[in-house]
């Protein structure tokens, strides 16, 4: 050990407490680092796992049309050293479905074989049973299981064939027909080929069907023969590979026809970027359409193009930087401070001949030796806090992500333990180069002598020249003299003309306000994000029961007149086509019958309601009815939700006004009622059949697949229109749909379609303007901020809420509205009060109800609240240990500074004291000091806070338009006792320090 | 008349093994107006007796009498009082308060004591100790011979019952030596301040009242000068 080492080692150890907090300070920073950085890796990890569970490991997926030179390239590839693995899927044909099979398993049964490594790759992974070996085994979906009967071990027997496009009657030509999903995670081109009357269908094309798809062109199957099966296994997780746009696959082994299509899957070697892995794939496969796997590419590193990705690498960022700066004040503190105290000790040696290398490596070696313990204990620190965090949240991470399968686990990344023991040891060494320049440049004779007027400014010396009028000496100035005496005049005097050392205390109080308040933004704003992708709201009740009605199906005797003629049945899309109006009607007469009938339907709800309010253990929250609404509003009153057209709720019609698409919900009377009072209404104004009013929600939230908004629906009250009824030459609409029209000279506009039942199950469509209509007024008389609870969370669009007595005269159109009650359970067993409820409400609409019933279901929502509460839980707990760990840094910080800066004055306090300074002189001047301190630590560090959350706000902002701009203020108020506590503990410390002190060694402390 | 008595004052340092007896069982006492020198060997104890005169340090038993009254018997706030009011310490590293001027350290007693500056005795002081015109700087605007005496002025601002000396000439060279023995030597003769003075200077010493000589603790030596 040379001497600068020893005396290194001796000074670290001569100054213990000190030297502890500092390794802390720098453990906690690697630990921080650690953590952030380990769950950035470990989310990565897990969606990468996650996806390749779902769809496989894939990045490439070539679908081969060009048969003859196939093989060849499958070989190719297969020696390519840039692949990594294959595996392939081949059409061998179509299995035709009857009816009932349809209605559970899709058009056809698309059978495919596999070859190579398609667990890993694609992802097929039988959930039951094994992958089959021959082609005469097959694998199905689970639904065959579950719906179909069939069990493992069973064969099946399946008639095979080609699909044949077919040209539909009275059509003639050819049309491209495109494919793509988009919804798999992938990204490919749109690959269109072109089909003529004969041409084959393979499996990445959709059911051709002229009559719904509008094209020209149907489809059957060709060349069948029959073929049996043994059923090897299931499958539950379709992922992108097992689900074709023409049904489920059926997964088979053996050779196929050798045009058969074929879908080549790639995984590759050393790819950095999405272009390469096209690039590479097209290399390989000349010509041929290739798809990429871009959530896997994604969570490989190999691409970055998602703006919640995005947001999440900005928090990293953004969380690292702060942590850095956090740390490196901490640490430059430490050693600032350490050097100031010693600076004597540098002079001495100094003089004996130590050279300003030495000295300056003294301190460098002084932070290495604090680096090299605290960032191992860092690591480990952060390691272990992020395994008991996953450990403890690791089921609700994984649900959040939304996978129970896949196990979130900490991934121990060596990058990530390189990257955080760098960069704090790099922050280390930023800390300590001032510092250690500082020592180097010891003047030996200043430091011997301790020269006193370092702790003095040239201001400092300028105001105190001006202050020597006997008169004037000691008049108690500002308000520090006047409360707290000399004591006080001495702080301000000191504070004064000191040099900026002393603001240290404060620029270290300013962080720890700084490094609270990000830790509250987090937790803000993430909540809030939170909320929105689990939907938040509050909890109606515990169970809530759902039933529509089948009016078209009269239930029991004597309920004749349930047979209703129903022309518009509105957003409930039942099916009306059996109620053909034997002679002309007018809309009048239309809109009448479906109010009646929507009356008649309330009434049995009410009952409904009442009945399974007497089931034992049910306490009655309330009930509601919801339908649809076709509103035609003023521009004025509409909001961007529904004026801007690609939000798809609305937009303008030709003649200015705003169409849309919204919802009405009938709240119970008493729910109503309570709802009003609390917006300040009166409740009676909603119950005048001749005036129709409504409370509409204000706001709404839209997600467009990327960026969550919180729209405006409506900006102000008024009077909209409600579309009730259409007929064209007196045959009532089947429907209402929704279109742009080609206007004149506004092609893009908004416009509702009506349509008539057409021949063979089409549609006819006629435009409104030829159609006799009959709307509605309603006054939408307040626009409430938040849904009631009873009322569904904020929807996307527009929802107008009005009582349930409504419903006895006014259905806005709608034959079938759809019953929500809500109950409580009185014992708090809300799973078996559940399965009461749906024994009650069969029976009560089997036994009381004159209609059939279209559905009857339960939700119980504690189940999802709890697993909702699960995911608010992580997101709190993971900004509550952010907050704590930044707040022990912040403190540390504080604790450092604030002792130091007493600690280095001890002689002058001492010689204070040595000529009379009293006790309670002294703690005024300490007191005086603090207040100081906080003062000045606040004002900035609030300042800059706000820059932090702005920041934070721009970063999640960048996934959620228009989340409101918020200060954590139960954070601020943390922040500002937290000040208060550690100066006050620092303060404790630092005075016990130079009360211990003696004042007689104090004063001699200044012989070297 | 008696100012000062000392009487079986002891002060350990430590305890145990490691107990260092630093003044062992001294008494004497000094006449007021007085010129005392104490001379000793480096850790003689002769500071600590000057620190438990001074009311700084507090004796492990034994009393101080200073004008009669047990220094020892008072509070630590009581104490904090007697120091601004009784005594006037000078130390050879001067200690002033690096942020006060000139005048504010010497009037720093005063302030302490919630009284006004008198500004007649300030001026009087300023210009006795050769600092007119320096009234506004800062000790680290000052020569260690300067500052030397913004001490002196500090400790003479109160007129106390007995200034206190440690080396007040250690640090500095022999004409700024000469000069403020000169000051303590003037003061002492022209208003009856009494003077103890710790000194390694034996001319100094000699030019005292009095000298009392500590060894180990103890007194070992105490005599009058004729003159």
């Amino acid at each position: 050990m040379n001497a600068t080492t020893n005396f290194t080692v001796k000074s670290l150890r001569a100054n213990k407490v000190r030297t502890l907090v500092t390794i802390a300070g720098v453990a906690l920073a690697a630990a921080l680092l650690t953590a952030v950085l380990t769950t950035y890796a470990s989310l990565n990890d897990f969606l990468y796992r996650n996806e390749a569970a779902l769809a496989g490991t894939w990045m490439a997926c070539v679908e081969a049309d060009d048969s003859s030179v196939l093989d060849e390239r499958i070989t190719g590839a297969q020696a390519d050293p840039q692949v990594f693995g294959t595996a392939i899927m081949r059409d061998i044909g179509f299995a035709e479905l009857t009816a009932d099979q349809q209605d559970t398993q899709g058009t056809y049964l698309a059978i495919r074989s596999i070859e190579g490594d398609v667990g890993d790759i694609c992802g097929i992974e039988p959930s039951e049973g094994r992958l089959p070996e021959s082609d005469r085994e097959i694998m199905l979906f689970a639904t065959w299981n579950d719906y179909g009967g069939v069990s493992l071990g069973d064969t099946v027997t399946f008639n095979v064939g080609q699909r044949v496009a077919r040209l539909a009657p009275g059509e003639e030509g050819s049309m491209s027909a495109g494919t793509m999903s988009a919804s798999w995670g992938v990204q490919g081109e749109a690959h269109e080929s072109e089909i003529t009357d004969g041409a084959p269908l393979n499996s990445s094309m959709g059911v051709l069907e002229a009559d719904i798809d509008g094209g020209i062109f149907n489809e059957e199957v060709t060349n069948t023969e029959e073929r049996t099966y043994t059923v090897v296994g299931f499958y539950d997780r379709p992922g992108y590979a097992l689900s074709t746009a023409a049904g489920m696959v059926g997964v088979t082994a053996g050779a196929a026809a050798p045009d058969a299509f074929t879908d080549v899957f790639l995984t590759l070697n050393d790819v950095t970027n999405t272009q390469q892995v096209e690039e590479a794939a097209e290399a390989l496969f000349p010509d041929e359409h290739v798809v990429l796997h871009t959530a896997m590419l994604r969570y490989m590193g190999v691409s970055s193009d998602s703006s919640i990705w995005t947001t999440f690498y900005g928090l990293v960022v953004v969380l690292a930087a702060v942590i850095v700066v956090a740390c490196v004040s901490l640490i430059f503190n430490a050693f600032n401070i350490s050097v100031a105290e010693r600076i004597k000790q540098f002079g001495l040696l100094s003089s004996v001949g130590a050279s300003r290398r030495q000295l300056r490596r003294a301190v460098v070696l002084e932070g290495a030796i604090v680096a090299v313990i605290g960032i191992p204990c860092g690591l480990l620190i952060g390691l272990a806090g992020c395994a008991v965090t996953f450990a403890a949240l690791g089921p609700a991470l994984a649900q959040l992500a939304g996978s129970v399968e896949v196990p979130f686990r900490v991934a121990v990344n060596g990058w990530v333990l390189l990257v955080a023991s760098v960069l704090t040891f790099v922050t280390v060494l930023v800390s300590v180069w001032i510092p250690a320049k500082r020592a180097s440049r010891t003047n030996i004779i200043d430091s011997l002598r301790a020269a006193s007027g370092s702790r003095v400014s040239r201001r400092g010396a300028a105001r105190a020249a001006k202050c020597t009028a006997p008169s004037s000496l000691w008049k108690a100035r500002g308000a520090a003299g006047r409360v707290l005496g000399v004591g006080g005049m001495l702080a301000r005097i000191s504070r004064k003309r000191g040099t900026g050392k002393g603001r240290a205390a404060s620029v270290s109080l300013a962080l720890a306000i700084v490094l609270l308040m990000t830790a509250g933004s987090l937790s803000v704003f993430l909540g809030t994000l939170t909320d929105v992708v689990t939907g938040g709201g509050e909890l109606a009740g515990e169970v809530g029961v759902m039933a529509q009605l089948d009016v078209e199906t009269p239930q029991g005797e004597g309920t004749a007149d349930g047979d209703v003629q129903a022309g518009n049945d509105g957003a409930t899309g039942a099916d009306s086509a059996a109620t053909q109006p034997a002679a002309p009607m007018t809309p009048e007469a239309v809109a009448a019958a479906n109010n009646e009938l929507f009356a008649r339907q309330a009434e049995v709800f009410a009952g409904a309601f009442h009945d399974l309010s007497q089931v034992a253990g049910a306490e009655p929250v309330g009930w509601k009815m919801g339908t649809g609404l076709y509103a035609m509003l003023p521009e004025a009153m509409a909001g961007e939700a529904l004026v801007d057209q690609e939000n798809g709720m609305g937009g303008k019609m030709a003649d200015g006004r705003v169409g849309t698409v919204g919802s009405v919900a009938y709240l119970d009377d008493a729910a109503f009622d309570d709802y009003a009072k609390s917006l300040g209404l009166d409740p009676a104004d909603f119950r005048d059949p001749a005036h129709l009013r409504a409370i509409a929600l204000a706001q709404g939230y839209g997600n467009n697949g990327s960026v969550y908004q919180l729209l405006n629906v409506l900006r102000e009250p008024g009077t909209l229109e409600a579309l009730t009824a259409a007929t064209y030459h007196g045959e009532p609409a089947a429907g209402i749909g929704v279109g742009a029209t080609s206007g004149e000279g506004n092609s893009e506009a908004f416009a509702f379609q009506p349509y008539l039942e057409g021949d063979d199950d089409g549609v006819e469509w006629f435009p409104l303007e030829e159609a006799e209509v009959q709307t509605v007024s309603v006054e939408v008389v307040a626009l409430a901020e938040e849904a009631p609870a009873i009322a569904s969370a904020r929807g996307e669009g527009l929802q107008l809420i009005v009582p349930e007595s409504v419903a006895a005269y006014q259905s806005f159109g709608n034959d079938a509205p759809i019953f929500y009650g809500y109950f409580d359970s009185a014992d708090g067993d809300h799973g078996a009060l559940a399965e009461e409820l749906a024994t009650a409400g069969s029976a009560y609409f089997h036994d009381k109800s004159p209609y059939g019933l279209a559905f009857y279901s339960f939700n119980d929502y504690i189940e999802q609240r709890d697993s909702n509460q699960m995911i608010a839980t992580v997101v709190n707990v993971f900004c509550l240990l952010f907050a704590v760990i930044l707040a022990l840094i912040a403190m540390a910080n504080v604790f450092n500074t604030v002792t130091n800066s007493l600690i280095l004055r001890r002689r002058e306090f001492a010689v204070m004291k040595s000529v009379g300074l009293s006790n309670r002189q002294f703690r005024a001047m300490v007191a005086e000091e603090c207040v100081a301190w906080c003062v000045r630590g606040l004002v900035p560090g609030v300042l800059l806070s706000l820059f932090v959350s702005f920041l934070l706000w721009q970063v999640i902002s960048g996934s959620m338009t228009g989340l409101p701009f918020t200060l954590p203020w139960s954070y601020v108020a943390l922040a500002a006792a937290m000040t208060v506590v550690a100066v006050g503990a620092s303060v404790a410390y630092g005075m016990h320090r130079c009360r211990a002190d003696n004042v007689v060694e104090a004063l001699h402390a200044d012989a070297v | 008349m008696d100012i000062l008595t000392v009487s079986h004052l002891t002060k350990i340092y430590g305890e145990g093994e490691a107990a260092t007896r630093a003044l062992d069982d001294v008494s004497f006492s000094v006449e007021e107006g007085e010129f005392v020198a104490i001379v000793g060997s480096s850790g003689s104890g002769k500071s600590t007796l000057l620190h438990l005169i001074g009311g700084v340090d507090r004796p492990t038993s034994g009393h101080v009498l200073l004008n009669g009254a047990d220094v020892y018997a008072r509070s630590d706030e009581e104490l904090a009082v007697f120091r601004r009011r009784e005594v006037g310490l000078v130390y050879q590293f001067y200690n002033l308060v690096p942020v006060l001027n000139v005048v504010e350290n010497m009037t720093l007693p005063v302030a302490l004591d919630g009284r006004t500056v008198n500004a007649g005795r300030l001026q009087g002081l300023v210009q006795r100790l050769g600092l007119a015109g320096r009234e506004g700087h800062l000790p680290s605007q000052l020569s260690g011979g300067q500052q030397q005496r913004v001490a002196i002025g500090r400790a003479l601002m109160n007129a106390p019952a007995v200034v206190l000396a440690d080396e007040p000439t250690g640090n500095l060279d022999t004409r700024n030596s000469c000069e403020i023995m000169q000051l303590l030597r003037d003061s002492n003769r022209e208003f009856g301040q009494t003077m103890i003075v710790i000194t390694h200077d034996e001319e100094i010493a000699l030019a005292a009242d009095r000298i009392i000589a500590v060894e180990d603790g103890r007194i070992v030596r105490d005599e009058r000068i004729r003159r």
